[in-house]
Parts: C-alpha cells; sequence; structure tokens
C-alpha cells in the first residue's frame, strides 16, 4: 500500500505538516517495497485550488491512504471520490511514527474534511 | 451618457449618490453593478417587473461516453475538473471555481463525452421607480467571477438614448474595470481622510490606465481640511462637488431612505459640467 503523507521535509524522518494543501513537502511512502519518495509542494503559494491540485498528486502516484493533520474541503471531496481513506497524524510525530501508528490502526479517520474556516486559522497560525 | 460612479472602498456613499444623481438628472436609467452587494433598491424602491436568470454554460460529464483520460481537467485553467482514472472512474466538478471559460469542451476528443449546460449564477432585475428604469444584477454567493453578470448588464443599457448611471463595485478589481469600461465619465466618491485619499489614490490609478475622464464628489466634505482638494491638484484632478456630513443623510440611510430632492441642484450642476467635459 502507498501512503501519502504532508510534511515539513521529504524525508521519513521529517515532521508531519498539519496543513494539506499548502503543506511544505510531501512524502510517499510504500509499505511493500519500503520505498520512499518526497518532493516539495508545487501548489503551496498557487492562489486557486490549492488542496485539489495538491490532492491530484496523490491520486497520480495510486497512494491509498493519506495522512496529515486536516484536510479541506475540495481535497477532501477528490480524496475521497478517489477511495483514498485520510488520517488524521497525532502531533508533532515524523512520517515514519505516523505511518507506524497508522498500520497498527492507531489514527483516526476522517469522516468529514476540515471546516474551510478552520482551515484557513491553521494556515496563519504558521505563518 | 454612461455615467459611472465608483470608489476605493465600499461605504463612502457611492450608492447613495449614484441613486441622489439619477433622480437629479430623471428621466434616467440607474444600473446597480456592485453585483455581490447590490443595495441601491433598498432605497430606490422599485416597483420591479421582472426578474431573470443569468445563466452561464459549465462543463457536465456524460459517463458512459467519457473515457478518463484527464484532458478537460488538464486544460482547465481554473482547476475546476478532477478526473479520477479507473478502477474509481469518478469525475468531479467544482462550479464555484469555474469561469464557463469553455476550454475543456474544447479539448474533449470523445464525441458528446463532455456537453455545456447552462448554470444559474445570479438573476437580473428589473424595474422602474417614478422617472428612474432600474436594473441590478444579484450573483449568487461564492460565484468565481463578477465580470459576466456586469458585462451582461452592460449589454443591456448600450443602446439605451437617455443618460445611464452605472453605480460600481467598489475597488479596483477586475468587475471594477468591468463596470467603468467605456463609460463616458467616471465620477469618484472620496472621504477626505487618510485612508480615504489612498484608497481614492487606487481607483485614480485604474481610471487613468484606462484613459477615462473622471472626477471626484467629496462626501462628509469638512472646512479646513484639504486632503481630497490637495491630492486632487497633484493629479490635475476635477473636484465637481463637496456634500458636507450630515446627519439627516445617515438617519435617513439607515431607515433605507435618501433625501431626493435635497442635492438636486447640485447634481444637476455635475451633470451640466460633466456634459461640458464629455458630452
Ligand atoms: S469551462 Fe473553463 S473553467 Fe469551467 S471547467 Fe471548463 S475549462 Fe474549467
Ligand atoms: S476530456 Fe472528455 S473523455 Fe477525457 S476525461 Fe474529460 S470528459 Fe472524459
Amino acid at each position: 500500500m502507498k501512503i501519502f503523507i504532508t510534511a515539513k521535509g521529504n524525508a521519513i524522518d521529517s515532521i508531519v505538516d498539519p496543513r494539506f494543501g499548502r503543506a511544505e513537502y510531501y512524502v510517499i511512502y510504500d509499505t511493500e517495497t519500503g520505498k520512499v519518495i518526497g518532493g516539495k509542494n508545487p501548489h503551496k503559494e498557487g492562489r486557486i485550488a490549492v488542496g485539489i491540485s495538491f490532492a491530484q498528486i496523490a491520486i497520480e502516484n495510486g497512494v491509498e491512504a493519506a495522512i496529515s493533520g486536516n484536510f479541506g474541503p475540495n481535497a477532501f471531496e477528490v480524496l475521497k471520490a478517489a477511495g483514498t481513506k485520510m488520517h488524521r497524524a497525532k502531533e508533532g510525530q515524523t512520517v515514519k511514527e505516523a505511518v507506524e501508528s497508522l498500520l497498527s490502526g492507531e489514527l483516526e479517520e476522517f469522516r468529514e474534511a476540515t471546516p474551510r474556516e478552520v482551515a484557513e486559522k491553521i494556515e496563519k497560525e504558521l505563518k | 451618457m454612461k455615467i459611472a460612479v465608483a470608489s476605493g472602498k465600499g461605504g463612502t456613499g457611492k450608492t447613495t449618490f449614484s441613486l441622489l444623481f439619477s433622480k437629479a438628472i430623471a428621466p434616467s436609467f440607474y444600473v446597480d453593478a456592485d453585483v455581490e452587494e447590490p443595495n441601491g433598491a433598498i432605497f430606490l424602491k422599485p416597483t420591479v417587473n421582472s426578474v431573470e436568470d443569468f445563466t452561464e454554460p459549465v462543463p457536465r460529464i456524460i459517463p458512459g461516453k467519457c473515457t478518463y483520460c484527464g484532458e478537460c481537467a488538464k486544460a482547465c485553467p481554473y482547476k475546476a475538473l478532477v478526473i479520477i482514472p479507473p478502477p474509481a472512474k469518478k469525475t468531479l466538478f467544482f462550479p464555484e471555481l469555474c469561469h464557463s471559460c469553455g476550454v475543456c469542451a474544447y479539448v474533449c476528443p470523445e464525441k458528446g463525452a463532455l456537453i455545456e449546460v447552462p448554470r444559474k449564477k445570479g438573476i437580473i432585475r428589473r424595474g422602474k421607480s417614478g422617472e428612474i428604469d432600474f436594473m441590478e444584477g444579484v450573483l449568487n454567493l461564492g460565484e468565481a467571477s463578477a465580470v459576466p453578470l456586469i458585462r451582461e448588464l452592460k449589454r443591456r443599457v448600450k443602446n439605451y438614448p437617455g443618460d445611464v448611471i452605472i453605480d460600481a463595485p467598489p475597488g479596483t478589481s477586475c468587475p471594477v474595470v468591468e463596470a467603468v469600461e467605456e463609460t463616458n465619465y467616471v465620477l469618484l466618491v472620496a472621504e477626505p481622510t487618510p485612508f480615504g485619499v489612498h484608497d481614492l489614490s487606487l481607483v485614480v490609478e485604474m481610471i487613468e490606465m484606462l484613459s477615462l475622464p473622471h472626477g471626484i464628489i467629496i462626501n462628509k466634505a469638512q472646512e479646513g481640511n484639504t486632503l481630497v482638494e490637495d491630492f486632487a491638484e497633484s493629479k490635475g484632478m476635477e473636484i465637481l462637488y463637496r456634500i458636507p456630513f450630515s446627519e439627516e443623510i445617515a438617519r435617513m440611510y439607515s431607515r433605507g431612505e435618501l433625501p431626493f430632492g435635497e442635492f438636486e441642484e447640485g447634481f444637476r450642476k455635475v451633470y451640466k459640467r460633466i456634459k461640458e467635459i464629455a458630452g
């Protein structure tokens, strides 16, 4: 299974970024091969549809699960349509820790999107 | 003549003066082009005689025909479409992001897979109040752009033989440009405060770029305060009218009324002057 994680860096020991669309980086971890790929979020400074565009990177990579702190309404809808399960990382976890927590069933699954106001507030606090 | 009334920000008295002006020069046509927050009707209280939907074409993807190739989503400049390839085979459309540009329909390689259907984006109301013809556009909340609706309002008054007053949206964004473009004159409403002058300077910059004749009405003018005058002089702009602060107007405004009649003579002079410059 491939997992898409938003992060502050592009490595397995980077801290999970609590924002989805405006996260700094993403890391894709393949649980079968142990392979890790990471990259900068090319849409971070985008003006429109950041969440949608970022979610598409996850979909293009065929991930089955995603981990972040929050998922905005549009990103949530896109990932849900693609059948990607979304999970909330625990505060301060690294990518590796979050993946381990997910695999042992400890992470909460998002049933609905983070309301836009809340997502915006988080964004402001991180700035 | 077509005269636009604009201001650097909301709440400067733009709508109040648009209406007082329309009344002073009646018969005239008042067009509320501040489509995201139209409020002229509250004061004008027109008899409405038509309400029409304002629609624009948006894509609809036909499941049996679409091959989920993703071309439409890739080409959409506003990211309003998402195609999720097999096995999920889903298509998502975000109407609030769509600008009805037609690119998706143009690039779709499968015949009949993506058709365009009208989507309601607002309404256009028409009516009359005494000798003033009335029209307003009301944009649905959360729509991507106010420009098409304003363009439609302007298209409809294009051949109106009399004088048209266009109440433009506040600020300096694309909808404002759309509202003032191709008018004969732009009346700028400003308040004599440092912020007011700053906002005014931004609109003036925009109007200069569009090369439209323009002048200023000062709202809440005070004896001895020359902030707006100084700015106008530095730009070689004319001040057409100074309206002192009046508790009477403020009180009436809060009740949804206006002192129609009171400023008629003043606005008729403004009109005469505009006619000399632009008519
Ligand atoms: S009409 Fe334009 S903006 Fe709307 S979905 Fe198609 S390409 Fe995107
Ligand atoms: S371009 Fe046409 S066929 Fe391809 S995904 Fe879009 S609607 Fe379907």
